[in-house]
């Protein structure tokens, strides 16, 4: 049984692979790295107040007209935009519709460093993350087994959780800090 | 920003403590769903948090096969064990558990010669076509069947509800859920994995460079690269048409083209100049004959066959 709504999973299999790439062009469009992030985010909080998701033939696309409408509501509030904020609103690149192919690129070491996240837990955390995820083991029996209570395992759980996923975000860091900002383009009359 | 992402680790920590109370079966569903309802930031906390504990199940198969499990399959090969070890504290730390149980079945050996294409039905909805020259060795375990592809080419097709199958090719391994995939050796160590239909998930053979195939596209992986090509419904065909016992060519270079179908050819093609490498063909040829093929090339190159006992020598025939 899954939590996720249907938006939700589109959300992540469509959307949230572009990731990388999607702060890449937010980049273009901000002053800075921390803006870049918060105008993605500010762009899935539209795109999951959607009603009709499912007819976007190219979500990545879409994702990046979003972001750019959004920067450029913000740049005209804004006092002072640089001119490389406005190239590039010239500039466009739309990501790959094949998320595949993000997942051999960005997936690269993802292995790796999912198995180093796991082993940074913290002991006891790490003991039900192991049993629950490779073994499959129900919490119930984890609890049995391990002689918890079924509430300090699921405790042990979200503190996992939460770690992974930091763990594994910080991970996708090194990636961002490639994608350097777009170089100042003079082409702008183009 | 930093208030901001003490804001958002605050909802992360939030979203998490859903998504266990929801694998513990405690959680309330209306009491989530108002929660996540609340703000779209909470929504989007959870598809992430959700999206990243869901990327742990990729662990589990190598967990699952320890180094000591694959010996019958794989032969002794230093660096690939070394890097299994190195990379296996987590099997290692699971099989101190005691519940990894490795079910030792017998495993087979097929092989084809030049020429031949051999079919392979495992039961439970398991199919391996086996083409020219190639050699593979498989095994069923408790949940899986395995299967290395020693050299050559192979097709898996798996129907649905059959159980999962892993493909180890040397450079990787493919871990099939359902429908066509094809894998190919080619030289210096590089795999082509062709995804017809249906799922699947690659690893190189250090447990990297992860990709998830559901769509149809070749991935390419060599040592330190990976690359992956979505095909078009005709580059599928081509990928695929062996299985149908054709050769389809599509304007590749001549010695290209050869090269392809010495493949199948226990009397090969030689080009008795290489100058004619160069030239481009199309069509459909039968991968069993090359008569048709030689065909072409005289009627649209001037391209002469010469049949000697253990080749076939191409060249052109120069107008006097």
């Amino acid at each position: 049984m899954s939590w996720l709504r249907p938006i939700d999973a589109w959300l992540a299999s469509h959307i949230l692979p572009h990731e990388a790439d999607l702060i890449r062009q937010a980049r273009r469009w901000t002053m800075e790295d921390g803006e870049a992030r918060d105008l993605v985010h500010e762009a899935y909080a539209q795109l999951l107040q959607l009603a009709a998701w499912d007819h976007i033939a190219n979500p990545a696309a879409y994702a990046v007209r979003t972001i750019r409408n959004l920067a450029m509501q913000r740049m005209r509030r804004s006092r002072i935009v640089s001119i490389r904020q406005f190239a590039g609103l010239e500039e466009f690149d739309y990501p790959d519709q094949s998320p595949d192919s993000f997942a051999v690129v960005a997936g690269r070491d993802e292995l790796r460093r999912m198995m180093a996240a796991v082993e940074s837990l913290p002991a006891a955390c790490r003991r039900v993350v192991l049993l629950r995820k490779f073994e499959g083991m129900a919490p119930r029996d984890i609890a049995g087994q391990l002689g918890l209570s079924l509430s300090t395992v699921e405790k042990h759980l979200a503190r996992g959780m939460v770690l992974l996923t930091r763990a594994m975000r910080d991970g996708d860091e090194p990636a961002l800090a490639e994608a350097a900002p777009a170089p100042y383009r003079p082409q702008l009359r183009a | 920003m930093s208030s901001d992402n003490t804001r958002e680790e605050r909802i992360e920590a939030r979203a998490a403590e859903w998504l266990a109370a929801i694998e513990t079966g405690r959680a309330d569903r209306a009491a989530f769903e108002a929660w996540r309802a609340a703000d779209p930031a909470h929504a989007i906390a959870f598809i992430r948090v959700e999206g990243a504990w869901r990327r742990l199940d990729q662990l589990a198969p190598h967990a699952r096969h320890t180094p000591r499990d694959d010996a019958p399959l794989v032969p002794a090969h230093p660096s690939r064990r070394q890097a299994l070890v190195a990379g296996g504290c987590l099997a290692v730390a699971l099989a101190a558990g005691g519940t990894v149980v490795a079910t030792r079945a017998e495993a087979r050996t097929v092989t084809t010669a030049v020429g031949e294409r051999q079919r392979l039905h495992i039961d439970e909805g398991i199919s391996l076509d086996l083409n020219t020259a190639s050699s593979l060795r498989w095994r069923k375990t408790a949940d899986a069947t395995e299967v290395r592809l020693l050299y050559g080419e192979v097709s898996i097709t798996l129907t649905p509800g059959a159980p999962r199958c892993i493909l180890d090719v040397g450079a990787g391994r493919l871990l099939i859920q359902s429908g066509h995939h094809i894998a190919r050796v080619r030289p210096r160590g590089r795999v082509d994995v062709v995804a017809v239909s249906g799922t699947a998930r690659f690893v190189d053979e250090r447990g990297e460079r992860p990709a998830i195939l559901d769509k149809p596209g070749r991935l390419s992986v060599a040592p330190g690269i990976s690359r992956w090509q979505p095909l078009s419904e005709q580059a599928i065909r081509i990928a695929s048409a062996w299985e149908e016992g054709e050769l389809i060519l599509d304007g590749e270079p001549l010695s290209v083209a050869v090269a392809e179908f010495n493949r199948y050819l226990p009397r090969p093609l030689v080009l008795g100049d290489p100058a004619i490498g160069t030239v481009r063909l199309g069509g459909r040829f039968l991968t069993s004959d090359p008569r048709d093929f030689i065909e072409a090339l005289r009627r649209n190159f001037a391209i002469q066959a010469t049949y000697e006992s253990r080749r076939i020598v191409l060249a052109r025939v120069e107008p006097r």
